[in-house]
Formats: structure tokens, C-alpha cells, sequence
């Protein structure tokens, strides 16, 4: 009999437990430990963000899922894990805490969002918005509609999106609510009562935590810092790239840039995504010592079988983990954000002021899926006595931004970004990093239609509903 | 703060976005990409182009 706990229940977690469940024994056990009975399909908080998408829509409730799958659930945080004992505890929701036993252990546990970051950031007791978890959106929904109310009453409103701490990733998720705004405030008719600004810490526009992304189109190479300046250009956005958030008042953003440079940007309305760290899990020895040091990175990311320790330039393609199993000990893998990456892919930059302004590899979505399943056959490989034959690195994963800009099928749109490879990988493509056969950026009613059909198609494979494995990650 | 003014889209651009059929024949091609890239990666396919060009 084999015991295999998974920490967290997002794509990452959901996928690694599905496809477990469906290829062990009836003897096995697969065991869920989550803080939230449900599951969120993020992609569509942006939606929620802007009031076109109720809040039910997005998430549906985990337990009848894994009673149909005969998945165990225990609700609650994971605190620490006795990797010698292969025990983890939990603490429930009343403060008691439990030790869960394993034979494999899957940290899948997503990002740790930390507004602690950036003094007065985020929805808690800060002056900014979130659109990271469901109640996130619904405060960001909220806050934007009261500026709706001003901005109907003639009053002029600024807004600014984008990153909240020199080091936060996700751009793609500030980008796509940038681009619904705008669309929501002109459905709205008070465009023009809207300032609508860009602040974030890319090295350049369009960078999106990737390095920029270059495409064949119309005849021409064309890159993401044309095709995001073009977008804003359209959509009337201001921007200020190269810039770490480094405070937020009433009213009033801090924030610091490459040159070294202090200043401040006046809002009425912000949402800005924060720096994502692992979340905060305690390694313990069978000797009581604190292993966590040697388990995880600084930022609490866990460590698995990635070239870590290189400098920015010499991280090559065969550095970014593939297996996602620790190389301390062998039975626990990480997967979706909970991964360390051996670095960032955009170019990192710390300023003369000795502030870290860059933009961390992204792993959300298309790659926490793929990382779960990836994971998930390679405890199997174990299982039958093998090592990990599965690989998957993000240097050879494709990727996929659609970032929408309205929900409508009929009149909406959406930038469509899709890569190959999501980090680059200049032994493959020495010329761009990319495979310009498969990488492409374009909007248009097609975008809409995939957004529609993505939010469909995960939340039913995520459901685990007959032919889920049809569905790709 | 900077106000881009590059590259606004034409009037044509414009109306090939909202143009439902060409718009269909893109999300079948798009589609196709993401489906085909995501279940045959092509990694054999450049290994053997790599090891090629190395010989």
C-alpha cells in the first residue's frame, strides 16, 4: 500500500492528484492536505475583478470530486514536514494539528502572497487591490465599482496596475486586467474619466517575466515591447517599466527605478500584484534540527532537481528542473509554483541602491498543470521501483497568455501569446530563444472564444469529469 | 509615465479582429497550435537538428 500526500489543491495539486488517483491500486491512498475546500480557476479572477464575472463562477467545490475519485481530503495548512519520519503536520481551522503519514510527498502548495513586501500594499489593512485569490477579487471588484460611481458623477480617476514589489512575477495577470478595464470603463462610457496607468518591473514593456517574447508577423520579426506599446497606444495606457513599488499611502504609490530614482504616483484605485514567495513550511530532521535551509531556497521556494547557484547569464537550458524530485530526499517533488527556478528568465537588475528590480519566472497556469502531471508519473515510476523517467523542463514546455480584453464572444477580444519554450533556449534556437514556427502574438474575437473555451475546459478536466485526460494541460 | 504612440492598429486591423469568420479560422489554427504543441512537443524533431549541426 502507498501513501501519497499532496500539498494544495490548485492546478499543480489537482492534476498530480487526479492523474495519481486514476493509476494506483485501490489499496493506495492519495490524500489532499488544503487550507480551502474548493478550487479556483484564476485565470478567470481578472473577470471577477471588473464585475463582468459573479464570484461562484470561477471555483467549485472540491469533496464531491474526491468522493467520486476516492481522493482523501484534510482540511487545513501544512506546517511542517519530518521528511525522516515522512510525516507532514497540519493545523485545522479550530488550531489542533495533525500528522499525516507518506510514502510520497508532493508540495504543490502555490505561492505565498507577500504584501508584507512592500509596506501598505495589498487588500489587508493596505491601500491597494489583489485579484490573486477569489475574496481578493471580489474587494478589488468592489473598490473598482465605487471609483465607477465617481467617475459617473464627472469626477476623474486615476487608476494603476501592475507589480507591487521589485521582485513580483505574474505580469500577465496585471496585463490582462489592464486591458478588461479600459474595456469595462468604455462599456461603461467614462473612458474618459479614466487615467489608466502601467507600473511594473520589467525590464521592458511587454516583457511579461520571459525575457520579452519575439514572433513572425507579416513578414517581419516582431517583439512583445512593439506589440505591448502598440496595445497601449490603442487602449490609451500609460507606462512606467524598470520601476520596484517600494511603499503605499492613501493615495499615493513609492516607488524606486534602474537609475536609482525615487518617486511617487498618484492613485484613486490600484491593483497590484505582490511578490510571490513559497509558502512558509518547516523542514525537521529526525535529529529535531531545522533542515529547511537546505530543503528550500531564500524565498521558500523548494528545491528540486535544478543547476541552482549559476549567475543570470550562464543559466542554460538544461538548468531549469525536469524532473521536480529533491535531490536531499528522493520520495517529495514540488510542482507549480512551489518549485525553485534556478533563476529568473528576464534579465535581473539591482539598482545603485542596492534594490532588486526583477521580474521572476512565471509558473502559473499551463506550467503548474504540466509540472502536477509530470510529478505525478514519476512518483509512479518510483513506485515500480525506477527512477524518474519524466521530464519536463520549462526550457522545453510550451506556453500560452491569453489575456483577454472583454469576456463578450461576440464583441470581446484577447492578445493571444503563445511560446515555445517558455524559458528560452538558445542551444535549440540560437537566434531568438524560441521556436518561431510555434511562437505567435495576435489579437482578436479568437482570443475571446479560447479564454472562453480555457475556462470551460479546465474547470471541467479539474472536475475530473469522463475524458479529463483529453484535455491537454 | 510614458504614452505610447506606436503602431495604433488601422481601421483594417481593426475590422479583421472583429470579423467573425476570419476570426474563426484563426481560433481553429490558433487552437490547433496550442493542441499540438502542448501533446507532441518538439523536442525529438531539434535534438536530432542540434546533434546534426554539431557533427
Amino acid at each position: 500500500m502507498t501513501r501519497v500526500v499532496i500539498l494544495g489543491a490548485g492546478f499543480a495539486g489537482q492534476t498530480a492528484a487526479l492523474y495519481l488517483r486514476k493509476e494506483l491500486g485501490k489499496d493506495d491512498t492519495v490524500t489532499v492536505v488544503a487550507p480551502f475546500s474548493y478550487f479556483t480557476y484564476y485565470p478567470s479572477l481578472v473577470w471577477v475583478g471588473v464585475g463582468r464575472m459573479s464570484e461562484d463562477r470561477p471555483i467549485f467545490d472540491l469533496e464531491p470530486v474526491y468522493k467520486r475519485h476516492g481522493i482523501q481530503f484534510k482540511k487545513g495548512w501544512a506546517r511542517e514536514v519530518y521528511p525522516d519520519q515522512q510525516e507532514v503536520m497540519m493545523e485545522k481551522e479550530n488550531g489542533e494539528t495533525e500528522r499525516v503519514p507518506y510514502d510520497y510527498l508532493v508540495n504543490a502548495t502555490g505561492p505565498y502572497l507577500n504584501f508584507e513586501g512592500t509596506p501598505g500594499l495589498g487588500p489587508h489593512g493596505g491601500y491597494t487591490q489583489s485579484i490573486c485569490t477569489i475574496g481578493h477579487a471580489k474587494q478589488c471588484r468592489d473598490a473598482y465599482l465605487e471609483q465607477i460611481q465617481r467617475m459617473e458623477k464627472g469626477e476623474q480617476v486615476n487608476i494603476v496596475i501592475g507589480t507591487g514589489h521589485g521582485m513580483s512575477t505574474c505580469q500577465g495577470a496585471a496585463l490582462e486586467y489592464i486591458t478588461n478595464l479600459h474595456r469595462d470603463l468604455l462599456r461603461r462610457k467614462v473612458r474618459d474619466k479614466a487615467k489608466i496607468m502601467w507600473l511594473s518591473n520589467e525590464p521592458r514593456l511587454g516583457d511579461l517575466g520571459v525575457g520579452g517574447i519575439s514572433a513572425r508577423s507579416r513578414g517581419y520579426i516582431m517583439d512583445s515591447e512593439t506589440f505591448a506599446k502598440s496595445l497601449y497606444a490603442e487602449q490609451d495606457i500609460y507606462y512606467q517599466t524598470q520601476s520596484a513599488v517600494t511603499g503605499v499611502e492613501q493615495g499615493k504609490i513609492h516607488w524606486e527605478n534602474y537609475e536609482g530614482e525615487q518617486g511617487e504616483t498618484e492613485f484613486d484605485f490600484a491593483m497590484l500584484i505582490p511578490q510571490f514567495k513559497g509558502r512558509p513550511i518547516r523542514y525537521v530532521d529526525a535529529e529535531g534540527n531545522d533542515i529547511t535551509g537546505k530543503m528550500t531556497n531564500p524565498l521558500g521556494f523548494t528545491l528540486v532537481d535544478g543547476g541552482y547557484g549559476k549567475p543570470w547569464g550562464e543559466i542554460n537550458d538544461k538548468d531549469w528542473p525536469s524532473t521536480y524530485q529533491s535531490p536531499v530526499y528522493k520520495n517529495i517533488f514540488a510542482a507549480g509554483i512551489a518549485f525553485a527556478p534556478p533563476g529568473s528568465i528576464s534579465k535581473p537588475f539591482v539598482n545603485k541602491n542596492g534594490t532588486n528590480i526583477t521580474s521572476v519566472a512565471p509558473r502559473t497556469g499551463m506550467a503548474s498543470g504540466i509540472t502536477g502531471k509530470i510529478v505525478a508519473y514519476n512518483i509512479l515510476d518510483m513506485i515500480q521501483g525506477k527512477e524518474p523517467t519524466h521530464r519536463e523542463a520549462l526550457s522545453g514546455m510550451p506556453g500560452a497568455c491569453i489575456a483577454s480584453i472583454d469576456k463578450s464572444t461576440w464583441n470581446g477580444s484577447a492578445a493571444t501569446i503563445i511560446m515555445y519554450p517558455v524559458a528560452p533556449n538558445f542551444r535549440r534556437y540560437p537566434e531568438y530563444g524560441r521556436d518561431l514556427n510555434i511562437t505567435s502574438m495576435e489579437i482578436g474575437l479568437a482570443g475571446a472564444w479560447m479564454k472562453r473555451l480555457l475556462h470551460t475546459g479546465f474547470i471541467y478536466k479539474m472536475k475530473g469529469l469522463p475524458g479529463w485526460t483529453m484535455i491537454p494541460e | 509615465m510614458i504614452q505610447a504612440n506606436e503602431m495604433k492598429p488601422t481601421k483594417s486591423t481593426l475590422f479583421w479582429r472583429g470579423f467573425v469568420l476570419y476570426q474563426f479560422i484563426r481560433f481553429i489554427a490558433l487552437m490547433t497550435k496550442i493542441l499540438k504543441t502542448a501533446m507532441f512537443p518538439p523536442h525529438e524533431k531539434h535534438d536530432e537538428v542540434v546533434a546534426k549541426r554539431t557533427e
